[in-house]
């Protein structure tokens, strides 16, 4: 399994100037094609030679997927604008916080500046058996090497597993999923929207693929909706280090009260499962209680339900007990 | 990494304070240290110890009484813990040379074959020469970087050397050249050398009088030859040296010599750690708040440059506390943690919110100038101060090796005992 790391294999590049060039490059070459945005997650695979694609779209240079504005009913963000250009936003930062918090809270500044909004959401496992070109089921083998009795597995899931235990690392899609974003995606032969909780898919799904997105496919924009401006937002990211490091786990929420009751809530955590998990469970059994010590324990209980711990993840599940329960009290994080 | 934390058990299984139980254990003065060796079965000693100092200084700059009465104490799902932990290295070798020229222009040029570890020992050594000659630093050149140069024989490029070995060799070449300016003054003004000294650039008498220049010592070096300009060698010195300074002779006059001191005992540095960090018991993530080195290194030497080591070795202690790993898998002895996003060395944020570094500043009785080297003493302390704060907030039972992850604490806090494997290599 020898890798050799200095040279990138060949391949042909494409510099696109609009969306509808990219997408009849993507009808033309199909699965041959690799799609690079930021190319924060392109240059690993590639350098690592695992990602061997004959054709690489770069799209740097497609203005028109660059930019948010607003829509008749909230925000469209441009799948290439940078995380920066997202945390800078004053529209986003007033109306939707939860999505600067965590759009802020991903890898460092310099990722933030070069990455995309598109790229971060979309971005593929970090699972470093499949990373490093083991031919595990994710790869189109038929082993989990991170399930095995002597597997290190500290970041993986326990939740949602089906084959593969690889998590979803991204810090934006589960602010997404709780604001309710809708994803929008183009191919040569048209649009089609997708809510941001269905764009995500486990492996009982695709065990290959983390969201719905189909070769020929590309996520030109996410719109979020005016349902959740201005509610109560929760963002906690953990993390080993306090900047540069992807989530052990994340959580988001976003709720409105009423007369001192929980009137509505959508909670999501990431890092737990191979997608962002909405906590539907959760939600019901605590919209119209209030919000207190108790309440914020229930919902910690129910979210564990079902969590099943590998050999070295075992934390994860008082961890995502105990951030469901700050999510809900809405304190405990400093950071 | 082992024995800190073992010694804060035990002072907590005794009833005693993390800082007092290492008073009581601190090496002073010549103490043992290490198994007997050698054919007659002897211990190795220190030169010098001023451990209790260090330990005293630190207690009272980081207010230890007082912030130990905050540890274990909960604010929300917030605890604080405070740590101690002292730690040594080896601090010099001996036997190097220094070598200079004092030209007719009045300038002091000096051949530094020190590597350069961006920590300022090329040319810092070299104000032991500059001081006992009486040279304003600005008047004083150095030559370094590479052996084409005309470089002495020099230390191997080590943090915990340089700064010990070469004060020395510098101080030999610095008496030499002062004894070869005694003696020109006596020559050219009459009396013995030792009625002149030097100091403020000049040879003089003692008590005031007659004297000259160095720039007029130097033109007269060279016009005298043999020893004073560098055309005879003292027998004792490297070859390698002998090679540079036969390349300078006759350019003015030379300071040249082979560190020959005694050196009863091995230079060790010290360095006695302080750590507050604060623990959130619903995730395990900790920060550290306060940090405080302070070290025995005798005589300091610079001080920005001797602050930025200290604080530099102890931010790679607290890395391998803290977050800093190898991962290996255990089946087929691939590595995981390929890249530096997986081995997790510490970020600008994960170092200490506050960091101090203060010295003792007693010289080293054992080496002319007084000063120890400063490289790898402070790792260990910074390592241990903090997981010792650790336990501290939350009990021994909480890790039983480093680093200390977020998840290896929520696990023992859940489970009421350390869960990983002792001997388990990193994860």
């Amino acid at each position: 399994m020898a890798v050799i790391h200095d040279v990138i294999p060949a391949f042909e590049l494409f510099q696109p100037e609009s969306t509808g060039d990219v997408l009849t490059l993507l009808n033309r070459y199909g699965s041959n094609a690799w799609v690079m945005a930021g190319g924060m997650d392109s240059f690993d695979w590639l350098k690592d030679r695992i990602k061997r694609p004959s054709v690489v779209i770069d799209l740097s240079r497609v203005q028109d997927l660059r930019g948010i504005k607003a829509s008749n009913d909230g925000l469209e963000i441009g799948a290439g604008t940078t995380l920066t250009e997202v945390v800078r936003d004053p529209q986003v930062r007033d109306r939707f916080g939860l999505l600067t918090e965590a759009a802020e809270l991903v890898a460092s500044p310099q990722i933030r500046n070069q990455g995309t909004i598109g790229g971060n959401v979309s971005q593929d496992t970090r699972c470093w058996y499949y990373r490093a070109g083991w031919s595990c089921y994710r790869a189109g083998g038929n082993i989990c090497y991170a399930d095995t009795p002597t597997a290190i597995n500290r970041e993986h899931a326990i939740l949602g597993a089906d084959r593969c235990v690889a998590v979803n690392p991204s810090d934006t899609a589960p602010a997404l999923v709780a604001l309710d974003a809708q994803m929008v995606i183009q191919s040569a032969s048209g649009v089609r929207v997708v809510n941001a909780e269905d764009y995500f898919i486990g492996p009982s799904t695709d065990i290959t693929r983390m969201t719905v997105l189909a070769p020929n496919e590309l996520l030109t924009a996410i719109r979020i909706p005016s349902t959740w401006a201005g509610a109560r937002f929760y963002f906690e990211k953990v993390r080993d280090r306090n900047v540069w490091d992807f989530p052990l786990l994340n959580v988001a929420s976003a709720s409105r009260m009423s007369g001192g009751n929980i009137q509505s809530i959508r909670i999501v955590i990431n890092a737990a499962a191979a997608r962002p998990l909405r906590l539907h469970a959760v939600e019901a059994a605590i919209v119209g209680k209030p919000r207190s010590e108790q309440t914020a324990d229930l919902a910690g209980q129910i979210a564990i339900q079902g969590a099943q711990a590998l050999r070295y993840n075992a934390y994860k599940i008082p961890l995502m007990r105990n951030l469901v329960k700050r999510a809900i009290r809405g304190n405990g994080s400093d950071t | 990494m082992l024995m800190e934390p073992v010694l804060s058990k035990a002072a907590r299984k005794l009833g005693i304070d993390q800082v007092e139980i290492r008073r009581i254990n601190a090496p002073a003065g010549k103490a043992q240290f290490g198994p007997p060796a050698g054919p007659k079965a002897v211990r190795q000693y220190t030169t010098s110890a001023f451990v209790k100092e260090a330990l005293d200084k630190g207690a009272t700059l980081f207010k230890w009484d007082e912030r130990k009465q905050q540890s274990g104490k909960r604010n929300g799902p917030k605890v604080r813990g405070v740590g101690v932990a002292v730690s040594t290295y080896s601090a010099g070798s001996v036997g190097f040379d220094g070598l200079f020229v004092i030209k007719p222009d009045g300038k002091l040029y000096v051949q530094s074959g020190i590597g350069n570890h961006g920590t300022g020992s090329v040319a810092d050594c070299h104000r032991v020469a500059a001081d006992l000659l009486g040279m304003p630093w600005n008047k004083v050149e150095i030559a370094f970087g590479d052996t084409s140069k005309n470089l002495p024989w020099t230390c191997p490029s080590g943090g915990s050397q340089t700064i010990h070995a070469m004060t020395r060799a510098a101080h030999a070449a610095g008496m030499d050249a002062v004894k070869k300016l005694q003696a020109i003054a006596a020559k050219d003004l009459g009396g013995r050398p030792e009625d002149y000294e030097v100091a403020g650039e000049r040879v003089f008498r003692k008590g005031g009088g007659a004297g000259m220049t160095l720039a007029k010592a130097a033109e007269r070096a060279i016009a005298l030859g043999g020893t004073y300009d560098g055309h005879e060698l003292p027998k004792d010195i490297n070859r390698f040296t002998k090679t540079s300074a036969t390349a300078l002779a006759g350019q003015g006059l030379m300071g040249v010599g082979k560190d020959n001191y005694p050196h009863d005992g091995q230079s060790r540095s010290f360095v006695a750690g302080f750590a507050e960090v604060e623990i959130d018991v619903e995730t395990g993530k900790y920060y550290i708040l306060d940090y405080l080195a302070v070290a025995d290194v005798g005589t300091v030497i610079h001080p920005r440059n001797i602050g930025g080591q200290i604080l530099g070795r102890s931010m790679l202690g607290i890395g391998h506390a803290i977050s800093q790993k190898w991962v290996y898998d255990q089946q087929y002895g691939v590595a995981l943690a390929r890249r530096f996003h997986h081995n997790r060395p510490p970020t600008i944020l994960d170092a200490p919110e506050n960091m101090q570094w203060a010295t003792v500043d007693l010289p080293d009785p054992e080496t002319p100038v007084g000063a120890r080297g400063i490289g790898e003493p402070p790792v260990g302390a910074g390592a241990c101060a903090v997981m010792n704060a650790i336990s501290d907030a939350l009990g021994d039972e909480i890790y039983k090796r480093a680093p200390v992850t977020l998840d290896m604490i929520l696990t023992a806090l859940e489970a009421g005992r350390p869960t990983t494997e002792p001997l388990t290599a990193h994860i």
